[in-house]
């Protein structure tokens, strides 16, 4: 894969994003209809798919994988798409000759994550929330992209290193400061 | 290296063998390093849930986007439906006057919900899926008790819109008009939505005066919904 296309990803930035997501939104739908799927199922996988493909470069997984962007993200849909149609069969209409299809793309494992935030991360959230922009953009670079202080200055306006660290420290400050009051 | 540092590089996985043994002395042995870490972990997940929460709102939206032009026959079903509605008018006022609460039940249909897609894969539900999946199957009553704890505690103002939606659909106007009203005030992608359901409720309560002023702004908005205000606003004249 592409060093680029993950960083596109890594970065989430919107207008980036939005090239790279509609790049290959068409050709999915294209692809998808085979599955004798609708327009909202394959507006929703894709979505879902997206979202995953993301979760898979901020966990390092895309580093090693030799397939395009597109192959890959369409091995994630395929992947939904046969959990959908298993979730369907178990209503009398569905028809098994559906699943036949060739193509050449491999259906990608995708777990989902959608754990429940327990009280106290909750709270930290909703604090996290109310923190200044700054504080916010530096700490989910640390926290959610797993960025190191020397990447967070070459990420950012920021001169050096320790004026990153020392951001970072005023901004948990801040917030344990918000959760005790 | 600073207990800060070795608690920093455990949360990135990037602890030597040699740091990890004295990161585990520490977990077992210092309360206040145990709890310190504890804390970062936390504040991983919530910062991590809110990065994710937010890249998903981009998403939706640009699934949003991409969803209005592409799907041409939208254009023919607002086409019928205009024609529809003309048909409509015409039966009405040669036949009979067609009271507010007529119009009401042939206009007013809940929005769909585009905030919580369909998830597949794992079992793990929370409240904000419950309370749309609730208000996709028709649940009203649920999922306003949902919708309501769900905006109490994250304030996003979309809850506030389904919320009125799922009112409207119980035919209780009178409550959904000033959740409308609230949701006017923020700015989200539904935003633009609301002076169309605020124009239903309204109508819901033969407000006529107030039914006319928000048809008019949802023609000012010129974006959901306009070719059947102006129909409506005919109707009334």
């Amino acid at each position: 894969m592409k060093k680029e296309h993950i960083k596109v990803l890594l970065n989430s930035n919107s207008k980036e994003i939005s090239n790279l997501y509609y790049e290959n939104r068409d050709a999915f739908f294209n692809f998808g209809k085979k599955y004798g799927l609708d327009y909202d199922d394959l507006s929703d996988i894709y979505q879902e798919a997206f979202i995953a493909l993301r979760k898979h470069a901020l966990t390092g997984k895309l580093n090693s994988v030799k397939s395009s962007l597109k192959t890959y993200l369409f091995g994630i849909c395929k992947f939904m798409i046969f959990d959908l149609l298993k979730e369907r069969s178990k209503n009398a209409s569905y028809d098994p000759s559906i699943h036949v299809i060739h193509d050449i793309i491999e259906p990608v494992f995708f777990e989902s994550d959608n754990k429940v935030l327990t009280i106290e991360q909750q709270l930290l959230k909703k604090h996290f929330k109310k923190l200044g922009k700054k504080c916010q953009i530096v700490l989910t670079l640390f926290y959610s992209r797993g960025l190191t202080i020397d990447e967070i200055v070459e990420h950012t306006d920021y001169t050096n290193s320790s004026v990153v660290r020392s951001q970072k420290s005023r901004c948990i400050k801040r917030l344990k400061e918000m959760i005790k009051s | 290296m600073k207990k800060e540092d070795l608690i920093d590089k455990y949360l990135q996985h990037r602890l030597t063998s040699e740091e990890k043994l004295k990161f585990e002395e520490l977990f077992k042995n210092n309360i206040d390093f145990k709890k310190e870490v504890t804390f970062h972990t936390n504040l991983k997940k919530a910062v991590k849930n809110d990065d994710n929460e937010n890249f998903r709102n981009l998403i939706s939206n640009l699934e949003l986007k991409a969803r209005k032009p592409k799907r041409s026959y939208i254009k023919w079903l607002a086409a019928a439906s205009v024609i529809l509605l003309l048909g409509l008018t015409y039966f009405l006022t040669v036949e009979k006057k067609a009271s507010s609460q007529e119009l009401f039940s042939s206009y007013f249909e809940p929005y769909r919900n585009v905030i919580q897609p369909l998830e597949r894969n794992g079992d793990q539900q929370n409240e904000k899926k419950i309370a749309f999946m609730a208000y996709d199957h028709g649940e009203y009553e649920k999922a306003i008790l949902l919708f309501s704890k769900l905006y109490m505690t994250t304030k996003e103002p979309y809850y506030l819109f389904y919320k009125a939606n799922a009112l409207l659909k119980l035919e209780r106007a009178k409550e959904a008009v000033p959740l409308l009203l609230e949701h006017l005030k923020t700015k989200d992608t539904l935003t633009e939505k609301s002076h169309w359901y605020l124009a239903m409720a309204y109508l819901k309560l033969d407000d006529k005066i107030n039914a006319k002023l928000s048809l008019k702004k949802v023609l000012i908005e010129g974006k959901y919904k306009t070719k059947e205000a102006e129909v409506l606003l005919k109707r009334f004249k």
